[in-house]
């Protein structure tokens, strides 16, 4: 069973080649991580998984379907992205927000149902918003405000859930619960998770594949274990980096 | 509580007001004048039960009137409110991207070649068609179709307009000049298209109902609203061609009547919230009430002077604006 997998993909960006040939099958429950340096492409892959810009090669398919004969609306039940940054330009509440992650699955004429309102609600409890509901989402902190996006995620309750850097303005003590709960609600729904990050430590904690962008179109995929080694490591960012082994867990640092 | 799945429920009371509110802008707008009417001799006249002088003035000259009035009211402040999505932007207009300067090139070019009338309303719309369609292919050219891209473009093209718009006025003779300016603030005093007017207000609410969820999404951004399954580009076009429509129409039927397109959308938004299902009906019927009052108050304020309408919804428009944004610093 293959969820999300890429065909000799190809991708660039104002000329620059972010990955040609890359082939990767991505299977219910597993949660894999993009790194690499600025500018190496990261948000590109991401948003091109996503179906929002078209590869230059190569294809996209998702649970057996090609992304290029489905609709926005059909990807939109199957592919779920957060993105880096929002700008709200009219003010609306926390929970009318997040109530927009049911957009692909209703009508015309339909509304939001109780349990679409329910399917919100439960979404903002998993991120620690409870209670937050009625505020004006202009009103929130940077983190919080992070935090209502991924809970639109959830409520759009996606087969694949695609992150670009889900970390961002979030501190440290929700970092850690919040992908846990992600990934463990993926687990258990057999969904997929990709994450965007620049913490080469969250990457160690919770992925278990990871795909290195070097630039120019040089990639690495693999399992954890084979790509997260010093040696990979230093060479991707192209900075010394060595691993720190503590109790139960080790870290990565710049050396 | 559920608030969304109620959320038209919970904003009834707002809807009853307004409904209210038409039918009584009207009753004053045929009311109200140079000869006043009581209310029992309005009730004779709507029921046909009299048909003397006072049945000509209310149903030949005011209520033809008030229905442009509340056409163009509707119409404005829905094309308003779809700007704002458009653009996504608070400070847009019907007139910021120029569909108003190329009416208004139409109509003064018209009038300074000694047309009137239906030669007048026509020049008025093909301006404004001209304007819209040369904004959109300069503003659509190779590149992406961005917010800002287009509403640069407008603002350009409209600023070009309004300098053909002042030479227009200083080549033209004295006794052009009063029916120039009047037709430039807006002026309901020759309108006579009400049916048309009609018609495409309906056109226009019928088009933008099915699609205001979407409008809701779009407001998010426009990466958002893909990744969220909406047809981004498809329907920018949509809105787009809907809110310039409305606006030469608008333009058309009564000349530039500022601040409608403007306000009524922000106020609306200020009592029921940014869902466009809830916000677009509401505003509709406050911008169609609202331009009847405020032409009955142009027609009678200082009579018999009758003041352009432009002038009435501009002296409301101006305070209650700044008020708002003083509010929202808060």
């Amino acid at each position: 069973m293959v969820l999300l997998a890429t065909k000799n993909l190809e991708v660039s960006i104002a000329g620059i080649l972010v990955c040609h040939d890359l082939n990767i099958t991505i299977e219910p429950g597993q949660c894999w991580g993009i790194l690499g340096k600025n500018g190496s492409g990261k948000t590109t892959l991401l948003q091109t998984l996503a179906g929002l810009r078209s590869p230059d090669a190569g294809d996209i398919v998702i649970t057996g379907n090609s992304l290029q004969h489905m609709t926005r609306r059909q990807i939109a039940q199957c592919i779920g992205i957060l993105f880096q940054d929002y700008n709200d330009i009219f003010p609306s509440t926390v929970l009318e927000t997040t109530l927009i992650g049911r957009h692909p699955y209703l009508n015309t004429w339909q509304w939001e149902s109780a349990n679409d309102v329910q399917l919100a609600r439960s979404a903002l409890h998993q991120v620690e918003l409870s209670g937050m509901e009625s505020r004006i989402v202009t009103s929130l902190s940077g983190g919080e405000r992070q935090r209502v996006e991924l809970a639109t995620l959830l409520t759009q309750d996606p087969l694949v859930y695609l992150l670009d850097e889900p970390t961002n303005h979030i501190d440290l003590n929700h970092q850690i619960t919040i992908i846990e709960a992600l990934k463990a609600r993926v687990t258990e729904r057999q969904q997929a998770l990709i994450m965007v990050l620049h913490d080469i430590n969250i990457a160690a904690r919770f992925c278990d594949h990871l795909i290195l962008l070097f630039g120019d179109g040089v990639t690495q995929i693999g399992t954890k274990e084979a790509m997260m080694t010093e040696h990979q490591l230093t060479h991707l960012y192209g900075h010394p980096i060595i691993h720190i082994q503590g109790e139960g867990q080790g870290a990565f640092l710049p050396g | 509580m559920a608030y969304h799945q109620s959320a038209l429920r919970y904003h009834r009371p707002v809807f009853i007001l307004l409904l209210l509110l038409a039918p009584l802008s009207f009753m004053f707008a045929l009311a109200v004048g140079s000869v006043s009417i009581s209310w029992p001799q309005l009730w004779a006249i709507l029921s046909g039960h009299e048909n003397d002088v006072t049945y000509n003035l209310v149903m030949e000259l005011r209520l033809p009137r008030a229905v442009s009035a509340f056409t163009t009211g509707g119409m404005l402040a829905l094309a308003g409110a779809l700007m704002q999505v458009l653009l996504r932007n608070p400070l847009a207009d019907p007139y910021i991207l120029g569909v108003s300067g190329g009416a208004s090139v139409g109509a003064l070019g018209a009038m300074l070649f000694g047309f009137g009338g239906l030669w007048l309303n026509g020049a008025a719309f093909c301006g404004a068609l001209l304007s819209m369609i040369l904004v959109f292919s300069l503003a659509h050219g190779k590149g992406s179709w961005t917010p800002t891209r287009l509403i640069l473009t407008g603002v350009v093209v409209a600023a070009g307009w309004g300098a053909l718009i002042s030479f227009i006025l200083a080549l033209s003779p004295n006794t052009n000049l009063r029916g120039m300016l009047f037709w430039l603030i807006g002026d309901l005093s020759h309108t006579d298209s009400s049916s048309t007017g009609i018609i495409i207000l309906i056109i226009g609410i019928v088009l933008t109902l099915p699609m205001s969820r979407h409008l809701n999404v779009l407001t998010r951004g426009e990466l958002k609203a893909s990744a969220l399954g909406v047809s981004v580009t498809t329907l920018r076009m949509q809105i787009y061609f809907i809110a310039s429509l409305l606006t030469a129409s608008a333009v058309t039927i009564v000349g530039n009547i500022g601040f409608v397109g403007l306000i009524v959308p922000h106020l609306v938004r200020l009592i029921v919230g940014n869902d466009q299902r809830i916000l677009i009906p509401a505003a509709v019927l406050l911008g169609a009430s609202l331009l009847v009052i405020a032409d009955t108050v142009a027609r009678t304020v200082m009579s018999p002077t009758q003041l352009p309408i432009g002038v009435i919804t501009a002296l409301i428009g101006v305070p209650v604006f700044l008020y708002l944004l003083q509010r929202s610093h808060h």
